[in-house]
Order: structure tokens, then C-alpha cells, then sequence
């Protein structure tokens, strides 16, 4: 994407309203977030709806935005990233089985995963290599496996354990020391 | 409760992000976000972090009607704009030639869609008339940039290499003293061809001037014209470098 300063002019005046730097938003910013949202829900269909009903979102949101909050690609991804979540969600639940709240009180979720996926493979194609994806490489393949899936699929942690054929515990675990060793891999960078 | 914890809340903060904090633990956690600016920071950290998952996909272009779609939804939301006060008055400051390509769009807009209706009969009104009379019609178009009560009323003869300008008004869109004031035509791409500077005031009101080449393949029925604001004497590089004045279609007398 463009350069932060630009992205936030143009939000900016998407908050006053202004169709033109819209649109000039959605040109400069559209075919990333489709790329994201297309990895995430496989079709070209729905990714293409949920960046229009992201879109919108910015549209109707941009004054929400607070440059102070992060930079606004960033804003933009997970605007994009929590739309096909919502759907992931709302597609999934008839392979899904609601089990007993966790130890955390969540509400545990599983659903039948495709067994021919090879996210991890998929997740690598791409260019360039950033701070991530560096840190990424430290952490053990399991562990790496499951933050991929997490950020990619959507999956919650009954679902990592479905698809990764591990305890609902071990998994858990995976994905905390997963975690903890980026966060200290990134701040030591 | 144990969010005191530094550790712990950093991995919340961290699940939160990645989206495995789910259900009720992720509502609680909501709750405490509106309160706590560090763990916010953290969140922050994390959803910059994890968008590099996202940076480093390749580009897939989705298909015009996701635009089409959203800008038939947009219009609707007029009240949207009729409730923020000043917009016209602030344009975004810095917005530099690259963001041309959509002041195309601005002529669009203006045209309105009955309008754009009308203009594809008249293209072929115009093919017919052309074909006949082998003396093709002149383009023309009004502009009148916000910041002063300055118009340019612009009759462009493509094929006669001249172009007729026609000033009102006397207060300038910008200090004329230290700027000219540069006109463009935008091509369907909406990359910008100069044309030449405009008349300012404190010069006769009608002038004849000569019009370079244009892109042959873009005098289809309507085209675009956009000022901007220059350095003395005009862009120093072939493209606008300042501020956009305003652009306007310009179409087809007949």
C-alpha cells in the first residue's frame, strides 16, 4: 500500500465526506485488502463482498480513525481481516460443534477442517521478508503452524487442535509460547 | 481478576489480536480495553505486527462491480456529507498528481448520470454531425475553482490547434503573484496533458491561444480539463505539481 501520510490524508477527507478521495482510497488500497481477504476466504465471491461491506466501513468509520492508534494500513487490514472472520464465522457453523466453555469462559467452537489445505505453504507465497516473518522463523513448526492458522483461517483454539490433530491443551500452549517468542523476537529487533 | 498481570496481559493482547481470544474472555477483555491505554498500545502493536501476514500477499485486483457496488451505495449516503459542514472549503492538502487519475472522476461526478446518459446519445449525434460536416465540433467547459469568483469558460478546437479562453470575475483561487495557474486535460487513464497557462486577472478577457496536440484516440464526446497551481511560469516537470484547482468535463458543442 501507499505511503502512511498519504493514506491518511485521503482518510482524512473520506471523513469530510469526500467521494473523490474514496475513491482514490479504493484505488490505492483495494486490490491488498482483496488479496488478505481473498487467502482468508478462499472465493473470489465472498472476498469481493466482504471488501465491499469493508469499504463501507471505511466509508462510514474514516472519522474514527486515530493516526495515534497505528498507521492506517494497518487499520484498514483488520477492518478487512474482522469482516471475513464474521463471515468465516457465520459460513462455518454447520460443520461446527459447540463444546463446554473453557477454562477462560470461552465458548469453544470446532470445526471440520479440510484435510488437503496446506496453509502454512500457501501462507508463505508472497514477497519480501519483514521483521514478522523473520521472528516467525524462530518458533517451532507446530507453534508456527498455529499462528498462521489463527491469523489466516480464523481458527479458534478447538479448531487449531482439530486441524493440527493435537489435545485442545497442547495447542493452547502452542499458540501462547508461539507468541511470547515473537514478542520477543519483534522488540528485540 | 488477574489482567494486573504483565505477562498475562501481554498475551491477552496478543490472542486478541490474532483472533483466538474468543466469546465471553473476549468481551471482558473489550470491556477493560476501553479503560486501559496500555493494553490498548499492546493490541496496537500486535494488529501492526500480524499485518505483515497480510503486506506480504500479492496484490489481486477485485472485479469493477465491487466499485460499482460501492459507489451506488455511497451515493445514497448523501446525509453523510449534508451533515459535515466545510467540506468543500478544506480539501485534503497535500493530494499530488498522482491523485489526478481520480479528479477524472470529479467530472463524473458533476456530469450526473442522466447527464452521462445524454452525452453517449450525443456521441453518436456528434459521430453523425462530424461525418457530414468533416469540421470536428469544439469542446467546451466552464470552471470556476472555489476561492474566488474567478471563471474560465474554455472552448478548446483540437483540429485547428487553438483554443479559446474567456475570463469573468476577478478574484483569483490563488495568490497570482507567485503561482500560475496551469491547464490540463486528463486522459481516460487520468494522466495529465498540459495545455498552457491560464489568463489571471488584470488581463484582457477573451484570448486565442494555441492549443498543442492532444491524444488523438481520447476526443470521444467528453474529456476532462482540471487546473492546478504552479510555480511561475508552470510546471517545471511536464506534470502538476501543486495544488488541483478544480477539473470539470468539457464536451461536445453542438
Amino acid at each position: 500500500m501507499q505511503d502512511a501520510a498519504r493514506l491518511e490524508i485521503l482518510i482524512a477527507a473520506t471523513a469530510g465526506g469526500d467521494k473523490l478521495a474514496f475513491r482514490q482510497l479504493y484505488q490505492e488500497t483495494s486490490s491488498h485488502l482483496m488479496a488478505l481477504l481473498l487467502r482468508m476466504l478462499k472465493r473470489r465471491d465472498w472476498a469481493e463482498d466482504a471488501l465491499q461491506d469493508s469499504l463501507l466501513k471505511v466509508w462510514r468509520k474514516s472519522e474514527t480513525y486515530d493516526p495515534g492508534k497505528g498507521s492506517p494500513s494497518t487499520w484498514l487490514y483488520t477492518i478487512a481481516r474482522h469482516r471475513a472472520l464474521d463471515l468465516l464465522r457465520q459460513r462455518r457453523p454447520e460443520d461446527s460443534l459447540t463444546m463446554e466453555s473453557d477454562e477462560d469462559g470461552t465458548t469453544i467452537e470446532m470445526d471440520v477442517v479440510d484435510e488437503d489445505e496446506n496453509p502454512e505453504a500457501r501462507a508463505i507465497e508472497g514477497e519480501g521478508m519483514g521483521r514478522l516473518e523473520r521472528c516467525m522463523k524462530g518458533l517451532l513448526s507446530q507453534e508456527r503452524k498455529s499462528v498462521m492458522l489463527a491469523y489466516y483461517e480464523g481458527y479458534t483454539h478447538p479448531e487449531l487442535a482439530s486441524a493440527l490433530d493435537a489435545p485442545l491443551g497442547t495447542v493452547k500452549s502452542w499458540v501462547r509460547r508461539g507468541l511470547t517468542k515473537l514478542r520477543s523476537c519483534l522488540e528485540a529487533q | 481478576m488477574r489482567y494486573q498481570n504483565n505477562e498475562l496481559r501481554g498475551q491477552l493482547a496478543a490472542e486478541y489480536a490474532l483472533g483466538t481470544l474468543r466469546g465471553r474472555a473476549r468481551a471482558r477483555f473489550e470491556k477493560l480495553l476501553r479503560g486501559d491505554a496500555g493494553l490498548r498500545e499492546e493490541v496496537v502493536f500486535w494488529h501492526e505486527r500480524f499485518s505483515e501476514f497480510a503486506r506480504r500477499l500479492k496484490p489481486v485486483a477485485p472485479r469493477a462491480v465491487v466499485w460499482a457496488s460501492l459507489e451506488y451505495t455511497i451515493a445514497a449516503d448523501a446525509k453523510k456529507v449534508a451533515a459535515l459542514p466545510n467540506r468543500a472549503a478544506k480539501p485534503p492538502r497535500a493530494l499530488v498528481w498522482q491523485a489526478w487519475a481520480a479528479a477524472a472522476t470529479v467530472a463524473a461526478v458533476a456530469l450526473g448520470m442522466g447527464l452521462q446518459r445524454e452525452q453517449a446519445r450525443t456521441a453518436e449525434l456528434v459521430a453523425a454531425l462530424e461525418a457530414v460536416q468533416n469540421n470536428p465540433l469544439p469542446y467546451v467547459a466552464v470552471i470556476q475553482p472555489e476561492g474566488g469568483d474567478a471563471r474560465w469558460a474554455i472552448t478548446l478546437h483540437p483540429n485547428k490547434h487553438v483554443m479559446r479562453i474567456a475570463l469573468t470575475g476577478s478574484k483569483m483561487p490563488a495568490d497570482i503573484s507567485a503561482r500560475s495557474l496551469e491547464l490540463w486535460m486528463l486522459d481516460s487513464k487520468g494522466t495529465p496533458h498540459s495545455l498552457g497557462l491560464l489568463p489571471v486577472a488584470g488581463t484582457s478577457a477573451a484570448h486565442d491561444m494555441p492549443l498543442p496536440d492532444m491524444p488523438a484516440d481520447e476526443m470521444g464526446a467528453a474529456l476532462t480539463l482540471a487546473i492546478s497551481e504552479e510555480p511561475r511560469g508552470g510546471s517545471p516537470t511536464g506534470l502538476p505539481t501543486g495544488r488541483v484547482l478544480g477539473a470539470v468535463p468539457a464536451v461536445r458543442a453542438l
